[in-house]
């Protein structure tokens, strides 16, 4: 045993052990530190360089990560004012359908734009394969999504036309603008009894102003996603196959989800297709719907819309009808709103006619009228919720698709499936959806 | 009347003949006062999630072994103090990587007491070390859990959550980019409290003034893996055979750990001289081989229960052969 003596020296050894490790540690530490710090911002950018070039790089942390298995760690990178330029994301992807099939991903995002800016595969062999979607993706929004693959909406697939469809150019328009001050118009040419061919498209009130869709293309006029006018494309291409804008699967906000490439808003385009199709019924050609506004416009102005110079080069009409309310909508018996009507019915009206097969009309909803949702005419006839569309039959009915548990309407860049390494690309975009959720959660951004 | 009587069983006792200042609680009460700077630096650098494993390790060790103790029937009378559960917990604790779960080194701590302590004997019959055994095993057989080390600094200070879920960021680092003071300092991811060589020097230093530590197969060990480096890199690499890298894996490796702790321990390593100094030669020969092809705990680690096990083989031969040219039964200490 040992004596209380003993005890005393070694209790003084040992406080004095402690006392003297505690002061090399911190000592240790200050004269460490600095080349600790360079070191590890040296292996960043040689680990993190290629996807997203930086002068310095931040690990972020936060219960938000628990959220994503997948995601191993992410990284904020700076520049040398010390101003964040992106993100890097280190991941272990896994292929939902098959567990076995993972790969190790780091991809790069832009800070402000969560454009891609690089993506590096930890295999060389794969890394070497997807060089080709690197390039492709590089300076593409996320999330991402195989153009056709992860769509509803098939090529193959053949759909009936709309019974009871004349031949020739149709055409409607909005009678009031938006917020831009376009005036959205749709035309559409049946042949054989089918749609052959669709076009949406604006003009501008302030007729130095090019088309929305050359707008967007130069950058003048820009959305989420896609250019408007590739959007505009795909929905147009999207009605020539479908045959019907009911098939369309409109949801009540007014987008899509089985439509490749569309994140917009597509309800102006429905209601328009659907006035052309009543007026193709009807045998209400372009030409005379263009002589009926031209008509309306005389009649409610008071002058011509020559006189008035607000006929643009294309021979349309760039006038809002926003002041005019009474013109174009349906009032009941109590004063209010409950819908509007298309311009062929009001020349109806005009011609003291009364209105037959109304199954669309025209939306154009102003502050002073806004229609009673439970009595407009339009939700009977609207495309269901979440991308359910109504069909003949069971067959005929789609869902909505999503991809990596985002639904397709926050898409922004679409790409090809390749021919090869196809599940490698797969595993890729998950990476970058899966980056584009983590951001989404950890910036609480509002899509 | 009969000299003979029965002895209860409750009053066997250890024998009372051994007198020394340097019993085992002394002896563990050294081990342990030696770690205190391996501790300090591992609550420095990895803040309270590291004093709340420390502590987690220190006690559910101690538990473990009083309650499996009571059960054998070896709880004793109060004679005898027994500082090594905490000594083997403490070094547990030191030897895993920071962000370890509790779960984790819990299950380390279980494997330890019970399979390989109390199985054998309880305190001082164990054949191998407690600590390293019940590391390896967690390596071995939940390799997910502990798949390498995480960064510490300040933004890990506070960092609880680890001690319950998984982390994300361990990983095992190439160290040959860290600069002489960082290395020598423990400023950079490693093990909680082993990754530190000046620390594990003064505990190592602690040892030897008190008397504590036998240092045959240490030396012997850190020698052959100065001398052997350059095949471990041949084997690594198969090109370099040179000294490419021998100071970043002798300070962040936890070699100098395995040596003061683990190598000098006085119940599972051999007593004799020439033992001691073949098992240290064994050890570290084995580092170096297994280096090459394994992970880095499991390449430090193993090594050392392969010469547990064969300590007492070495003991004894070394006992019989130094008895050849005696002629009584005289004890031999060469």
């Amino acid at each position: 045993m040992m004596t209380h003596s003993q005890i005393k020296v070694f209790v003084t050894e040992a406080l004095l052990l402690a006392i003297v490790s505690a002061a090399l540690i911190i000592g240790g530490f200050l004269w460490s530190n600095e080349r600790a710090d360079k070191r590890l911002q040296r292996e960043y950018r040689q680990k993190f360089g290629t996807v997203l070039p930086a002068e310095s790089y931040t690990q972020l942390t936060g219960r938000v990560l628990n959220d994503f298995p997948e995601i191993n760690s992410v990284y904020r990178g700076y520049d040398k004012d010390g101003t964040p330029i992106g993100y890097v994301f280190d991941m272990t992807v896994v292929m939902p359908s098959d567990k076995s099939t993972k790969l190790d991903f780091r991809i790069g995002i832009d800070f402000e734009t969560s454009r891609v800016t690089g993506l590096m595969c930890e295999d060389p062999k794969i890394d070497r394969r997807l060089k080709y979607l690197e390039s492709t993706l590089k300076g593409k929004q996320i999330p991402v999504a195989f153009r056709r693959a992860d769509t509803t909406v098939s090529d193959n697939e053949t759909y009936a036309p709309v019974e009871g469809l004349k031949d020739g150019i149709y055409y409607a328009q909005r009678l009031i603008d938006d917020r831009s001050k376009f005036v959205d118009y749709v035309e559409m040419e049946v042949k054989g009894g089918k749609i052959t061919r669709v076009n949406w498209d604006a003009f501008n009130l302030d007729m130095t102003t090019e088309d929305r869709s050359y707008a967007s293309l130069s950058g003048a006029y820009e959305i989420s996603g896609l250019d408007w006018a590739v959007q505009s494309y795909n929905i147009c291409h999207a009605l020539l196959k479908l045959q019907d804008p009911d098939r369309l699967a409109m949801k009540s906000d007014g987008t899509t989800s089985i439509i490749d490439g569309v994140t917009c808003s597509i309800q102006c385009f429905v209601d328009l297709s659907k006035e052309c199709i009543n007026n193709s019924r009807e045998g209400y050609t372009k030409d005379k719907y263009l002589a009926a506004i031209n008509r309306i416009y005389t009649e409610t102005m008071g002058s011509t819309p020559d006189a008035d110079g607000v006929r643009n080069k294309a021979g349309y009409i760039a006038f809002s009808f926003e002041k005019t309310p009474e013109v174009y909508t349906i009032y009941d018996d109590s004063g209010s709103a409950r819908g509007f009507r298309t311009v062929r019915e009001i020349e109806a009206i005009m011609n003291g006619k009364s209105i037959s097969n109304r199954l669309t009309p025209t939306p154009t909803p102003s502050p002073e009228a806004t229609p009673d949702p439970q009595n407009d005419v339009r939700n009977a006839e609207k495309g269901a919720e979440d991308g359910y569309a109504k069909g003949s039959s069971e067959d005929e009915q789609t869902l909505t698709d999503s991809i990596d548990d985002l639904p397709m309407s926050e898409v922004a860049t679409y790409i090809y499936p390749p021919s090869d390494s196809y599940v490698e690309t797969r595993l890729a975009i998950r990476a970058f959806n899966t980056g584009y959720k983590f951001l989404k959660a950890y910036l609480n951004w509002r899509v | 009347m009969s000299r003979k009587h029965s002895v209860r069983k409750d009053e066997i006792r250890l024998a009372p003949f051994i007198h020394t200042e340097k019993n085992a609680p002394y002896i563990y009460l050294t081990l342990i006062a030696a770690m205190v700077p391996c501790a300090i630096y591992a609550a420095f650098y990895y803040g309270l999630r590291a004093i709340i494993l420390i502590l987690f390790c220190m006690v559910t060790f101690t538990l473990s072994d009083m309650l499996l103790s009571h059960i054998a029937g070896r709880g004793g009378k109060g004679e005898y103090f027994d500082l090594s559960s905490a000594s083997s917990g403490l070094m547990i604790a030191l030897i895993l990587p920071p962000d370890t779960t509790l779960v984790t080194a819990l299950t380390a701590v279980l494997f330890a007491s019970v399979v390989t302590k109390q199985i054998f004997g309880g305190p001082g019959s164990n054949l191998v070390n407690p600590a390293a055994a019940g590391v390896l095993f967690v390596c071995l057989v939940m390799p997910s859990s502990v798949k390498g080390y995480a960064e510490g600094g300040t933004e890990g200070w506070f960092m609880l959550r680890s001690l319950i879920f998984v982390s994300k960021t361990g990983e095992f680092h190439d160290y040959t980019n860290c600069s002489f003071p960082e290395l020598i300092t423990g400023n950079f991811p490693g093990m909680l409290g082993a990754a530190c060589a000046t620390c594990v020097l003064l505990g190592g230093l602690f040892l030897v003034m008190r008397g504590s530590i036998r240092l045959y197969a240490p030396i012997a060990y850190i020698v052959t893996l100065t001398v052997f480096f350059p095949l471990s890199n041949l084997l690594a690499d198969g090109s370099s055979f040179g000294y490419d890298g021998f100071i970043a894996f002798m300070l962040s490796s936890g070699v100098v750990f395995v040596a003061v702790f683990m190598l000098g321990d006085l119940t599972t390593m051999p007593s004799r001289f020439t033992a001691g100094f073949f098992a240290g030669m064994v050890c570290a020969m084995l580092t170096l081989v297994m280096r090459a092809f394994v992970r880095p705990d499991v390449a430090l680690l193993a090594p050392v229960l392969s010469v547990n096990f064969m300590s007492f083989v070495l003991d004894f031969l070394m006992k019989t052969i130094s008895r050849r040219n005696l002629r009584s039964r005289e004890v031999d200490l060469r």
